[in-house]
Order: C-alpha cells, then sequence, then structure tokens
C-alpha cells in the first residue's frame, strides 16, 4: 500500500474543459473558464495566479466540496463528486481542532479508517518527529505557534497516505523566516513520500523553489495561462535560489504574471499593491 | 487564569510578589473604605437602621449558631441543584435537536421564543397554584430561570460551530457519530458553559425570591424571617450567606468547565 | 473512463464555450429572481411550521384545560376563556383592555422600570467608565463591586424595604440593582477593549483629556455599553416583578399575586404575559436605539472575528 503510492503511480488530476460561474447579487460572475490542466502523479504542482484569479475555487473543485459548472475533475480516470479520503486538503487558516492535543489530530485520520489508537499514535509521532514537532506531542493547537500549526496540519493530511495532497496558500500570513523554514520542512516531506501534490502559491519564489510544474494562471475569468517545467534537482535547498537557472524561470514566470496583474490592474479590480510588489520584482530581476 | 502549576517553593515566591503588588494595597484600600464609610454612616446616624459593619462581624457566630442555619443551606443548594439539573438536561437536549433539524427549530423556536421574555418569577403564584408542594414550586422556578439561558447559549454555541472543522472531519472518514461526538459536542462546550454559568447566576436569584415567598427553610426564607422579625443583622448575614452561596457555585461552574474544556486553559 | 455528459453534447452544438456555461445550473436565470423566490419559498415554509408548532402548544393548552382537564390543571384557564376574558367589556375578574385599572398596573411598572433604568445608567456607565478609564479607580473600586455583585437583587429586597423611607423606593431600588451592575461591568469591558494604540494616537495628537473621553473613550465603548443596557433592560424586568410580589402595592406583579390571592387565574396570566410583551419590547427598543447609534461601528466591523 505504501509502496505503490510512492514515486507517482497514483494520484493523477485531471482538470478538463472546468468552468464555475457564481450568481453574485443575481448575476453571473465567470470565475474559472475553460481550465484544463493535469496534475502529474508524484510531483510537485504548482498552481500560481495574481490575487483574486479562481486559485480557492480551483482547490474547491478538486477537493469536492464544490462541482464545477461545466467540464469535469478526475482522479486517476474516476470523476469526482464529491469529498472523499483520497484528497486531502490544507488551508491557510488552521483547521486542526482546537480541542484536541496535536497527536490526537494527526491521529484522527488513522482512527477513522480503523487503525489502532497504538499504532496509529505511533505513526502520528513519526510523522510529528519528521515535521520537528517531537515534545509538542501533547499540546493543544492553541498553545502552540503558528507555523507549527501549519506542519502539524500538512502532518495531518499526510498521515492518511491521500493519493493527492492539496494545500491552499498554506504558508501564507507567516513571517518569511518561519515561511522559509517551513518550505524547507515541506521539500524534505515530500521528496521522502512522494505524494502527488497541488500547491497554490502567490510568491513566485515559493512556486520555483518546490515545484516539478508551475501552472500559471491567467487573470478573471481563470483559465490556465502557461505550464513551466522546473528542472532544478532534488533534493531542493534554498540556496538553489542563487542559481541563474533559478533567476531565469523567476524572470519568465513574473513576465507571465505581470501581464495577467497589469489586465486586472486596467480593470481596476487587482490591488494595486500586488502589482507594485510584481514590479519591484521584476526591476530587480533585471 | 492564575493556576499554581508548581510546589511550594514557587507557590511562596508567588504568595511574596502578590503581596508586593501595589493592585492588592489599592484593592484594600477600596474595601477597607467601603466598610469605613459605612461604619461613618452608622456613626452619624444616616441610615440608623442599619447595622454596621462591626456589628455585623460580632453576630456571624451567633447567627450562624442559630437552628436551621446550615440546614437552610442545604435546602437552597438542594433546590437550585434540582431545578438547575433538570433544566440543564432538557435545555441541552432540546437545544441539541433543534440546532440539528431545521423543521423542528422552526416549529419549536418561536413558541420559546414567545415565553422567554416572561420573567420566571412572575410564574410563581401559577406554580403556587399548580405543583402540589412547595418544594416542587421552587424546583420548577428555578428550572424556568436556568432553562433559556442554556438553551439559547447552546443552540447558538451549535450554528457557530466552524463549517471548516466539519469539512475537515468529513475529509478524514468521520461518520455521524464521530463528527457528533468528537466534532459538534467539543464544538458547541464553550458556549453551553457560558449558557451553565449565566444560568447558576439566575438560579440563585430565583430561589432567593421563591423561598421569601413560600418556604419553610432555606437562604431566602432565613432573610425574610429575620425581616419580619425586624433583626436587621440577620438580614445582613442572609444576604451575605447568599452571595458566599452563589460565589461558590460560580466557582464549581468554572472548575467544572476548565476541566471538561482543557484546550481553553491559560486563556 | 468518462462520463458522458448530454447536457454537455447538446451545448457544444449550440456553439462555443460560454453557451455550455449559460447552459450550467450555476447560471442565475434572471437577475436576482430566483433568489427572491427561494427566500420567500424559505419564509412561508419557517411560517407554516411555526404555525403548526403554536397550533399543537395552543392545541395541547385547551386540550388539557377544557377538555380532559388532569388534576390541577384546573388552575390553567383554558385559552378561549383567558383571551376571551382579556378583551371583554364586562370581564368576570375586574382587568381587560378596556379596564383602565389594567392600564393603572401596565404604567406604575413600565415607570418603574424605566425609572431604575434611567438612574443604573446615569450612575452605571460613569463608574464603569471611570473604573476602565483609571487605574486607580479600577483598582480601588473593581473590587468592592465585586464583592456586592454576588449578592442578588432580590436578597435586597428585605433590606430596601426596612431601611428606605417608601415601599416605592424599595422597589425600584431592587429593580435598579442589578441592572446597575450589568451596566457598569460592560461599559467597563468596552473601555478595557479599546486597542492602547488609539490612546496613544490621540496623545500624539494633543487631545486633552474630555477630548479623548468624548473622542476615543465613549465610542470606543459603545457596542459594549448597548450590549450592556440590553442585559440590563432584561434583569430591571426580571427584578422588577420580585419586588412587586414581594413588596408591592400596584403594577403588573402586584397584579399577578392578586390574582392568585382572589384566585382570579385569568389576571395570573394577562400579568404574565403582558409582562413578557413589554419585557420584549423594551429590549428590542434598546437594541434599535444601539443600532441606530452604531450604523459606523457595524459597517467598520466587516472582516473583524
Amino acid at each position: 500500500m505504501r509502496e505503490d503510492r510512492r514515486k507517482g503511480s497514483v494520484g493523477h488530476v485531471r482538470v478538463s474543459e472546468v468552468g464555475k460561474v457564481f450568481a453574485r447579487a443575481g448575476r453571473p460572475e465567470i470565475i474559472l473558464k475553460d481550465c484544463t490542466f493535469d496534475v502529474l502523479p508524484g510531483r510537485l504542482n504548482v498552481l500560481i495566479g495574481p490575487s483574486g484569479s479562481g486559485k480557492s475555487t480551483l482547490v474547491n473543485l478538486i477537493a469536492g466540496y464544490a462541482t464545477p459548472s461545466v467540464g469535469e475533475v478526475e482522479i486517476d480516470g474516476t470523476r469526482v463528486t464529491g469529498p472523499g479520503a483520497d484528497r486531502m486538503v490544507v488551508f491557510q487558516e488552521t483547521t486542526l481542532f482546537p480541542w484536541m492535543t496535536l497527536i490526537d489530530n494527526i491521529a484522527f485520520g488513522p482512527i477513522q479508517a480503523g487503525v489502532p489508537k497504538l499504532s496509529a499514535h505511533e505513526q502520528a509521532r513519526a510523522l510529528l518527529s519528521k515535521v520537528g514537532l517531537t515534545g509538542f506531542e501533547h499540546r493543544f493547537t492553541d498553545q502552540v505557534s503558528g507555523g507549527m500549526q501549519r506542519r502539524a496540519e500538512v502532518a495531518r493530511a499526510l498521515i492518511n497516505r491521500p493519493k493527492v495532497l492539496l494545500l491552499d496558500e498554506p504558508f501564507r500570513g507567516l513571517d518569511h523566516m518561519s515561511r522559509g523554514l517551513m518550505q524547507e520542512y515541506f521539500l524534505r516531506l515530500f521528496e521522502d513520500e512522494g505524494i502527488t501534490t497541488l500547491f497554490v502559491t502567490s510568491e513566485v519564489d515559493e512556486a520555483i523553489l518546490l515545484a516539478d510544474r508551475v501552472i500559471v494562471l491567467s487573470y478573471k475569468p481563470t483559465a490556465v495561462k502557461s505550464i513551466l517545467d522546473v528542472f532544478l534537482p532534488r533534493p531542493r535547498t534554498f540556496q538553489m535560489q542563487t542559481l541563474p537557472q533559478f533567476a531565469e524561470l523567476k524572470g519568465a514566470t513574473l513576465q507571465l504574471l505581470y501581464e495577467e496583474a497589469l489586465k486586472g490592474f486596467v480593470k481596476g479590480t487587482a490591488a494595486s499593491a500586488e502589482l507594485d510588489r510584481l514590479m519591484a520584482a521584476q526591476r530587480s530581476m533585471r | 487564569m492564575t493556576e499554581v502549576h508548581t510546589g511550594g517553593g514557587r507557590a511562596a515566591e508567588r504568595v511574596v510578589r502578590a503581596l508586593r503588588d501595589p493592585v492588592l494595597w489599592q484593592g484594600a484600600i477600596g474595601i477597607a473604605s467601603f466598610f469605613v464609610v459605612w461604619q461613618v454612616l452608622k456613626w452619624i446616624g444616616l441610615f440608623a437602621l442599619l447595622p454596621g459593619p462591626v456589628d455585623v462581624v460580632r453576630a456571624v457566630p451567633q447567627q450562624m449558631e442559630q437552628e436551621g442555619y446550615w440546614l437552610s443551606w442545604l435546602a437552597s443548594s438542594r433546590r437550585v441543584f434540582l431545578g438547575f439539573l433538570v433544566a440543564a438536561i432538557l435545555a441541552i437536549s432540546i437545544g441539541v435537536s433543534m440546532g440539528m433539524s431545521r423543521k423542528l427549530r422552526m416549529a419549536g423556536f418561536p413558541i420559546l421564543e414567545v415565553l422567554r421574555p416572561i420573567p420566571p418569577l412572575a410564574w410563581l403564584p401559577l406554580s403556587i397554584l399548580f405543583w402540589p408542594s412547595p418544594e416542587a414550586t421552587m424546583v420548577f422556578l428555578t428550572f424556568l430561570g436556568a432553562f433559556f439561558p442554556i438553551f439559547i447559549n447552546i443552540l447558538a454555541g451549535i450554528d457557530r460551530i466552524d463549517i471548516r472543522y466539519i469539512q475537515a472531519a468529513r475529509s478524514l472518514g468521520a461518520g455521524q457519530a464521530t463528527l457528533f461526538w468528537r466534532v459538534m459536542v467539543p464544538g458547541a462546550l464553550p458556549a453551553l458553559f457560558t449558557g451553565l454559568s449565566i444560568a447558576i447566576g439566575i438560579t440563585w436569584e430565583v430561589v432567593i425570591a421563591a423561598e421569601m415567598a413560600s418556604a419553610q427553610l432555606g437562604l431566602g426564607y432565613l432573610t425574610w424571617n429575620a425581616y419580619m422579625s425586624q433583626s436587621l443583622v440577620g438580614i445582613v448575614v442572609g444576604m451575605l450567606s447568599i452571595g458566599v452561596a452563589g460565589m461558590v457555585s460560580s466557582g464549581i461552574m468554572g472548575w467544572i468547565g476548565r476541566n471538561a474544556m482543557p484546550w481553553r486553559r491559560g486563556r | 473512463m468518462a462520463v458522458t455528459n448530454s447536457s454537455l453534447g447538446a451545448a457544444q452544438v449550440d456553439g462555443g464555450y460560454d453557451a455550455r456555461l449559460r447552459a450550467s445550473p450555476d447560471w442565475p436565470v434572471q437577475a436576482g429572481d430566483w433568489r427572491a423566490r427561494l427566500r420567500k419559498a424559505s419564509r412561508a415554509q419557517a411560517l407554516r411550521y411555526a404555525l403548526l408548532g403554536f397550533g399543537i402548544f395552543f392545541g395541547l393548552w385547551y386540550l388539557l384545560t377544557a377538555v380532559i382537564v388532569p388534576p390541577r390543571f384546573n388552575y390553567i384557564p383554558n385559552p378561549a376563556l383567558l383571551f376571551g376574558q382579556w378583551i371583554s367589556e364586562v370581564p368576570q375578574y375586574g382587568i381587560s383592555v378596556f379596564i383602565p385599572e389594567y392600564y393603572g398596573h401596565i404604567w406604575v411598572s413600565v415607570l418603574r422600570v424605566y425609572t431604575a433604568f434611567a438612574i443604573s445608567v446615569g450612575v452605571g456607565a460613569p463608574l464603569g467608565i471611570l473604573l476602565g478609564w483609571s487605574r486607580f479607580g479600577r483598582n480601588t473600586l473593581f473590587p468592592v463591586v465585586e464583592m456586592l455583585r454576588p449578592i442578588p437583587p432580590l436578597a435586597w429586597v428585605p433590606l430596601a424595604v426596612l431601611a428606605l423611607p417608601e415601599t416605592e423606593m424599595a422597589v425600584i431600588f431592587v429593580t435598579l440593582l442589578a441592572s446597575f451592575f450589568a451596566t457598569v461591568l460592560n461599559t467597563y469591558l468596552g473601555v478595557r477593549s479599546i486597542p492602547e494604540t488609539y490612546f496613544r494616537a490621540a496623545a500624539c495628537l494633543g487631545y486633552r483629556r474630555v477630548d479623548v473621553l468624548r473622542r476615543v473613550v465613549i465610542p470606543g465603548a459603545l457596542p459594549f455599553i448597548f450590549t450592556g443596557l440590553q442585559i440590563a433592560m432584561g434583569v430591571a424586568w426580571f427584578s422588577l416583578v420580585g419586588g412587586e410580589l414581594i413588596a408591592g402595592r400596584s403594577g403588573l406583579g402586584y397584579l399577578i399575586l392578586d390574582g392568585y390571592t382572589q384566585l382570579a387565574l385569568p389576571n395570573i396570566f394577562i400579568g404574565m404575559i403582558t409582562l413578557g410583551v413589554l419585557g420584549w419590547a423594551s429590549s428590542a427598543l434598546i437594541r434599535k436605539v444601539g443600532e441606530l447609534m452604531m450604523a459606523w461601528h457595524v459597517k467598520g466591523q466587516g472582516g473583524g472575528a
């Protein structure tokens, strides 16, 4: 069971011709339009797009919390009709249960699946040590830092050996230092476990550092603008951010995002702060 | 929340530090001046009827030795406990069923909303007529006082459970029973305890009034009896006893709450 | 194995991705229309269920008091009789909407509650601000407040009756006690909830203490103050009934007690229901005033947790 989920045999997500409309005050608002892409099994797929593009909507559709208006989402050839234990989602805000200790939170999934409590706790303890939380097993969620919560949350998802791990801007809101640390921890986890991953972010550096493939989204209505392959070697380290290859990829991604952010800006809907940030980043590239 | 986690040495240090704290001294000054003003008013002759603090302190042992004092504690506590228990059981079961079933809520909630604004004590005369014994009357009133705060709070608590917790639990493979016991119950617990601690305060209030009107024993009766025999010292001692009783019950409630919700400690 | 979707195929014939989007059930049919219809439908459903609930309630009431009448239920008037008496021009027990005495009781009770409320707000809110704003005031006075607060207002009745020259004053005193503490406590919490940075900003702007009070402390504490006022109004009615039952010579509490001693059962119920309606209306009034005064606050709260 463990072996066949390693190194890319399962978790192929195919998003084909997906569109999503919401009614806002009785008027249609097209969020996604004709989105087609694959989340390749065993790879770390990163989804990046300007804020306000339908990144979270896409995650919700794949997770099964919402259904597409048009098109379909398949996992290993089976159509997604609702949430399931084959997909685990980690959101930006913690959804760890505050009334359970970290270890109880993490062992929750296996215990629900019928694993005896003792061995579920053993698995949980092993995973906690992998994300650097040894010694915090019996703390409650609110008694540990935000970064620790995020790591525990990833562990809670991973322990269930899902086919696909979905992460919706999981490190957003952390300070720069802890974010860097989180990325390192996450890279080690991914490289050890090899679970198919879709990682949503709006940070270009994060995207390139983590990704095997970067899927760049266009601005409203959201579609896939481009897909870039990242051929940096694994295991990745944060020192790779200084490689010329990295800079090249960053430049290309920024150019794509810049065009999209500009579109949003012209429409008067994108946050101008985001544009400023992108422009500054571009200037620093030159 | 101040809780002593460590043993003797640290505790002693803590006491010393607490004694040096200006907040403590200023508080002591406040309370002391309250009693001084009270005593001075007494000497001047304002509120001449009132006993001074010295009279009260002197009378406390004698009042406490009087026949039925401790029995009154017992009687009142029993009424509060019974009424509170029945209210908690009913309010929780009705609240949870209405929290889970929309139809039940649409049918039942409006009636309870109509009954809720009627002050519990307004039910007193009717209850005296209706219930066969004064004891049942008082327990019923206590129940009425405690029911609505518990009911409203548990309902609000269920409504306010974050949908993301439910989604997360579902994704992790939780079934209906697990969802209820491991997510809904702990999620609604803080609101429930808010309701319970409001309710325990109201039960004392109601029981006192009911006892004044219809009891033969109890702290409210004690106070009323002192009034009938024009013993002002007795009245004040009765009031103080009631205050202490209320504080002790709230303390117990808080203690239970902290132990039932260990994750909220230190907040 | 792709699942075939017939509507998908049909839409493709019509041409274009937009057409497929438009054909999806998520697409709003007519602007606003279905939402309004849905809301109306759910409101109608709620009303149906509420009527069902009331139907069962009154049905049971009638059944138990007019048809079956188990022992002791004869003390409860059946709803038809009760409401008949209430609107009768010549009520059997002397109280109905046509009898001025009824309004006399209402007036006395309302007057007592609002007097007590006004006093407790007039004294309690400034005291709460003092407690919240001045460290020394808080440290010295708060323990005294905390010492007196656990004594239930109704336990004060005997003392108040003996110590105050008039029964009327005693009833008002008992009525105001609970609302006084509610106002003090919530105002205090309100002032304490104001972020320290606001005070620093005010200091930077060179506000005098009066200005800080008027432009930072009061508006900042207002939401809590209004919560306090709502609680205060509720407990005022609560205590009023106790006071009137034990020591009153008039008012709705007294009407209930009198109904008991005279065995005028409908009067007990008229008194109870009237109290419920007045208590509810008073709370609604305060809520409305609060909403009006804090329109800016509600707007500003958008994303706040």
